[in-house]
């Protein structure tokens, strides 16, 4: 075993809000060609028919407003441009006719083509250069928010595509309650409480446990208390605090994107404060969903989760299979363990590995409790990425952040 | 080591007067729901959200996930806990109730 997955004490998850891979990082492609980003040739048409290429010149924040649609069926028609044949095949050509549809402006609806500078987010751009970017990490379902947080933390949404998520009867329990049975420990951290947690409602309800502010996130680390698993939830909207006005920490449009990248490096930076937890902690930084912004690959079919959402709730037409997978998303793993600029493989390579949200609970299954039979067909079919801390010795090169 | 010096965002982009997302709208929509009494919670059918700014949504976020802690007895345990904070989980509560009143006679 790789002294560095000896090592292995904690797992830290970061989730942030709809952001697809070519938007955040797709620029890095020019850099490094082993990342599955953006050529610059990639285009939509737009609703007359004009090409709207991928243009580098994603702003900050107002440029997504309304917000772009993500819900089952405008991701269907991002992805399969209106095509509902049979053997229709994904050509990811209906991004700028799905955003029309918001505003029913032609100009406006080309802008979700466009994608960020590297020099414009320099937390998760370095990131990404200095330790494993995964070229093939997806949304776990073509559709949004709460379906897709579902498979982080139970590996399956329960055959939900939608925002409607109820779990009375769960067969499956979710990350946080099969280590509790194990006797190992986890949290998830939301913000505040004014920002609260997303989608576990009944979590929150049943296993108050569970729960903790980001503030005890920052105290947890600096302790050295941190528990085995912690799921860490941005600040969700504006609002006022004790100390005044907080912005939006989770880059869903139309927040700005800044602050997401500040709250990044303040998680970045308070593991890496206490050089035991440093040393013992994996995090990793990935997004839910795209939030309709565009992405250029493809999400490949995969193994049905043995649900089936009927056509009222896809609003499609169809019934889902749970057989293919959302669109594609960054995600970087962070250790000193990491080979610096470590590039894995995606769809887009024969013998490539594809990641989606329920490879989290996998592998932080595999880790701290072992072989574990109650879990979804997809959970137990999911890629780990604990064999990404491949080095013998610990990096001492690692970044700072120094936030302003 | 590389030193990157992460900017601070503009004051400028701060709106709490924002209309609230979907996402936003969603969460309160369950949080609502879970504070229901359990003999009012029906799976599917989630109570109406009147909020009409994230500033709003995220006060009432707070309400919510305040009521819904004391409810599963989170705050029992230990915690030392304000008369002001018990105060305003009964007025959530008591908005909650009306609230939920309210939605099933709109129906």
């Amino acid at each position: 075993m790789a002294a560095g997955l000896d090592a292995l004490k904690h797992i830290v998850v970061l989730m942030m809000e709809n952001r697809s891979f070519d938007h955040m990082l797709g620029a890095l492609r020019a850099d490094d060609a082993r990342i599955e980003g953006l050529s610059g040739t990639e285009f939509n048409l737009d609703t007359t028919g004009t090409p709207a290429p991928v243009k580098p010149q994603a702003a900050f924040q107002g440029q997504l407003d309304p917000d772009p649609d993500h819900h089952f069926p405008g991701v269907d028609l991002q992805i399969f441009d209106g095509n509902m044949a049979p053997d229709r095949q994904p050509t990811m050509g209906g991004f700028v006719k799905s955003y029309f549809a918001e505003r029913r402006d032609v100009k406006h609806s080309r802008q979700i083509m466009y994608y960020f500078k590297p020099g414009k987010l320099p937390v998760i751009t370095t990131l990404a250069r200095e330790f494993a970017l995964c070229n093939g990490w997806f949304s776990s379902i073509p559709g949004p928010t709460l379906c897709n947080r579902a498979f982080a933390h139970y590996g399956t949404s329960f055959g939900h595509v939608d925002m409607n998520i109820f779990y009375p009867n769960t067969i499956y329990k979710s990350i946080y309650q099969r280590l509790q049975a194990a006797g190992k420990t986890a949290k998830i951290y939301y913000f505040d409480t004014k920002s609260s947690t997303m989608e576990i409602v009944n979590l929150l309800q049943h296993q108050p446990q569970f729960f903790g502010v980001f503030d005890q996130f920052l105290a947890d680390c600096q302790r050295g208390t941190l528990p085995d698993y912690s799921f860490i939830e941005p600040n969700y909207s504006d609002h006022d605090g004790d100390a005044g006005e907080i912005l939006a920490s989770d880059q869903h449009p139309d927040h700005d994107v800044r602050e997401g990248e500040r709250y990044i490096a303040s998680v970045y930076n308070a593991i890496k404060a206490n050089p035991a937890l440093w040393e013992s902690t994996a995090l990793l930084v990935t997004y839910d969903e795209h939030g309709g912004t565009y992405d250029h690959v493809p999400p490949p079919a995969c193994l049905p989760d043995g649900f089936v959402a009927q056509p009222a709730s896809t609003l499609t037409g169809k019934p889902f299979l749970f057989d293919r997978l959302g669109i594609r998303v960054p995600a970087v793993l962070v250790s000193p363990w990491i080979p610096k600029g470590t590039v894995v493989p995606g769809a887009e390579r024969s013998g490539g590995r594809v990641f989606e949200h329920a490879s989290i609970p996998a592998t932080v299954t595999k880790l701290f409790i072992g072989p574990y039979d109650e879990r979804s067909p997809r959970e137990k079919a999911a890629e780990t990425f604990d064999d990404l801390l491949t080095l013998d010795r610990m990096r001492t090169d690692t970044p700072e952040f120094v936030l302003s | 080591m590389a030193v990157i010096k992460v900017p601070k965002t503009p004051k400028r982009a701060f709106n709490k007067r924002r209309r609230p997302s979907a996402l936003l709208r969603g969460q309160i929509a369950h949080l609502e729901w879970a504070a229901l009494p359990a003999s009012q919670r029906k799976p599917g059918s989630l109570p109406k959200v009147d909020v009409r700014t994230e500033g709003q949504a995220a006060e009432r976020i707070a309400e919510l996930t305040t009521l819904i802690l004391e409810q599963s007895g989170a705050y029992a345990k230990g915690a030392t806990h304000s008369e002001q904070k018990k105060t305003r989980v009964r007025r959530a509560a008591k908005r909650t109730a009306s609230r939920a009143t309210r939605t099933r006679k709109r129906r």
